[in-house]
C-alpha cells in the first residue's frame, strides 16, 4: 500500500486527518484543465479543493450543526475506517495530475470536536498551505528543469561521438538511453556535485544559471521553518541598513 | 453599497546595493524593457521581474498611491524616497519612476515603531557570531513578529484612511508582513504574484 504523506508532513495535531500525496501532483496542462472543468463541471473543479482547505481550517465550523451526542455515536460507529479518493488525470498514457486524498472520518470528527481556536496554530495552519502551494510550484519549476536536461542527454545519446561523460553516465545507470535522470542520480551532483565540471562543459551556460537559481531557490524554501542565522542575519543588515538612513535623513529633514 | 477598493501588493526582499553602484532610473527603466543583462544580480532580477509586471498593468498613474514597507510618515516622503534612492535602494530608485509617471507616494509607517524596529536589528547585529548571536536571534525573531503586527495593523488604518474613492493602491511590503490577510477584508487585493515564503525570488518573479 502506498504511503500516505501528510500534509508537508506537519504535526498531525494541527491538521484533520487528511493526507494529500502532493508528491504525486502534476500542475502540466493544469490551467487548460481548469478551464474545461468551469466550463463542463461549473459546480466540481474548484469547490472539491476548496471543500479540502475549507474541512483543514474551518472544520469546527462545519462540525457547529451537528449535535454533539451525534457527533460522539459517528466516531464510535466509524472508528477503523477510511476513505480513499483518487483523482486522476491522464494525457496519452501518461498521468498528469494525480492526488491521492486519505481519509479518515472518525478522527475528523474527533478533531473537530476537541476544536481549534488557538490562534498561534490556526496561523501557522495558514502558513503551512502557503508552502504547500509554494512546494507545489517548486516541484514544477524543478521538473522542467530536468525535463531540458533530459532533452539535452538524449540529443547526445545515439549519435557516433557521444561525449565520454554521457557514456559514463549511462554506465554507472545514472541516465537511461531516454537521457532521463535515474533513481539514485540528482540534479544536485551534476550542478554542484564531483560532476559538475563535465556537466557544465555538456550543458548550455543558460541552462546552468536556470539550474543554479532554482537549487538555490528550492534551498531557500527547504530552509524555512529551520534555523537559518546566516541568512536571517543578512536581511536583518539589509533592512537596518535602510532604516539607518531613513531615520538618519528624517532627522535632517526636520531639523 | 460601498465601493470596494482596488489595491496591488508586492512582496519584496529588503536589500541595498553599494551607493558607488546606486541604481539609476534609468537603469530600471531598462530592466523594465528586459535590458537587464545577463550578468544582473538576484536582487536587480527581482526588481526587473516586478517592473516588468507592473509595467504591463497599465495602471491609471494619475490615481495610484504608493505604500512601502519602511517609508514613514514624515512630510517629506518625496525628498526621502529620493535619498533612499542616492543611498543605493533599488525599490525607492523604481518608486521615483513610478512618481514620474504620476503615482503619488504615501507616507505609510509610523516613526516610532520604525525606531523600535531598528532598535531591535542593532540589539541583533552586535552580537558575536555562534551562540551569542543564536539566542539574540530568537529573541529578535519574538519580539519583531510582535511589533511587526503592531505595524501591519497601523499601515493597514494609513492605507483606509488615506486611498480616496477611484484611486488604486500599490503596496510594497516585505515577505515577512501580514498585511495582505488585514487587507484582504476590505479591499479587493490582487499580488503581483502570489505571496510566496521564497527569499530568493527572482527566478519567481520572471516565471
Amino acid at each position: 500500500m502506498a504511503i500516505k504523506l501528510s500534509l508537508l508532513n506537519a504535526d498531525p495535531i494541527h491538521f484533520s486527518p487528511i493526507y494529500v500525496n502532493t508528491e504525486n501532483v502534476s500542475t502540466d496542462k493544469l490551467l487548460s484543465l481548469y478551464r474545461f472543468a468551469n466550463i463542463f463541471f461549473p459546480a466540481m473543479g474548484s469547490n472539491l479543493v476548496n471543500t479540502m482547505l475549507d474541512m483543514e481550517k474551518n472544520s469546527e465550523r462545519i462540525i457547529a450543526n451537528c449535535p454533539p451526542q451525534e457527533r460522539r455515536k459517528l466516531i464510535h460507529r466509524m472508528k477503523d475506517m477510511s476513505v480513499d479518493l483518487q483523482f486522476k488525470v491522464n494525457h496519452e498514457g501518461e498521468n498528469v495530475i494525480e492526488i491521492s486524498i486519505h481519509i479518515v472520518p472518525s478522527d475528523v470528527l474527533e478533531q473537530a470536536q476537541q476544536g481549534r481556536n488557538d490562534l498561534v496554530q490556526f496561523k501557522k495552519l495558514s502558513a503551512d498551505l502557503d508552502k504547500i502551494i509554494s512546494k507545489m510550484i517548486a516541484k514544477e519549476i524543478s521538473r522542467r528543469f530536468t525535463s531540458k536536461v533530459t532533452d539535452r542527454f538524449k540529443s547526445f545519446i545515439g549519435v557516433n561521438q557521444a561525449p565520454s561523460f554521457v557514456t559514463q553516465l549511462l554506465g554507472m545507470g545514472w541516465i537511461n538511453p531516454k537521457g532521463q535522470l535515474q533513481k539514485g542520480a540528482s540534479i544536485d551532483d551534476l550542478l554542484t556535485g564531483k560532476y559538475h565540471e563535465q556537466f557544465e562543459e555538456l550543458m548550455p551556460k543558460e541552462l546552468l544559471q536556470e539550474g543554479m537559481l532554482i537549487r538555490e531557490t528550492l534551498e531557500t524554501y527547504f530552509s524555512i521553518g529551520q534555523d537559518d542565522d546566516e541568512s536571517l542575519f543578512q536581511d536583518a543588515q539589509n533592512r537596518h541598513s535602510l532604516l539607518e538612513i531613513t531615520i538618519r535623513e528624517t532627522k535632517k529633514m526636520d531639523s | 453599497m460601498a465601493e470596494i477598493r482596488r489595491l496591488i501588493y508586492v512582496p519584496i526582499l529588503h536589500a541595498q546595493e553599494d551607493p558607488r553602484e546606486s541604481t539609476s532610473l534609468n537603469k530600471i527603466k531598462d530592466m523594465a524593457k528586459g535590458g537587464g543583462g545577463k550578468d544582473a544580480t538576484a536582487v536587480e532580477a527581482m526588481w526587473e521581474g516586478i517592473a516588468a509586471k507592473i509595467e504591463a498593468l497599465n495602471l491609471p498613474w494619475e490615481s495610484v498611491r504608493i505604500y512601502q514597507d519602511g517609508a514613514p510618515v514624515c512630510g517629506n516622503e518625496l525628498e526621502l524616497a529620493m535619498r533612499l534612492a542616492n543611498s543605493g535602494s533599488p525599490n525607492f530608485a523604481f518608486i521615483l519612476d513610478l512618481i514620474e509617471k504620476g503615482a503619488r507616494l504615501e507616507g505609510t509607517e509610523e516613526m516610532d515603531l520604525l525606531i523600535k524596529e531598528y532598535d531591535l536589528l542593532s540589539q541583533l547585529l552586535m552580537k558575536n557570531p555562534g551562540a551569542e548571536r543564536k539566542a539574540a536571534s530568537v529573541e529578535y525573531q519574538a519580539k519583531s513578529r510582535e511589533l511587526l503586527a503592531v505595524r501591519d495593523e497601523f499601515i493597514f488604518n494609513r492605507i483606509t484612511d488615506t486611498l480616496n474613492k477611484g484611486e488604486v493602491a500599490l503596496v510594497f511590503m516585505g515577505v515577512m508582513h501580514r498585511l495582505d490577510k488585514l487587507l484582504e477584508k476590505d479591499f479587493l487585493v490582487s499580488y503581483v504574484i502570489y505571496r510566496l515564503p521564497f527569499r530568493s525570488v527572482g527566478s519567481i518573479y520572471n516565471a
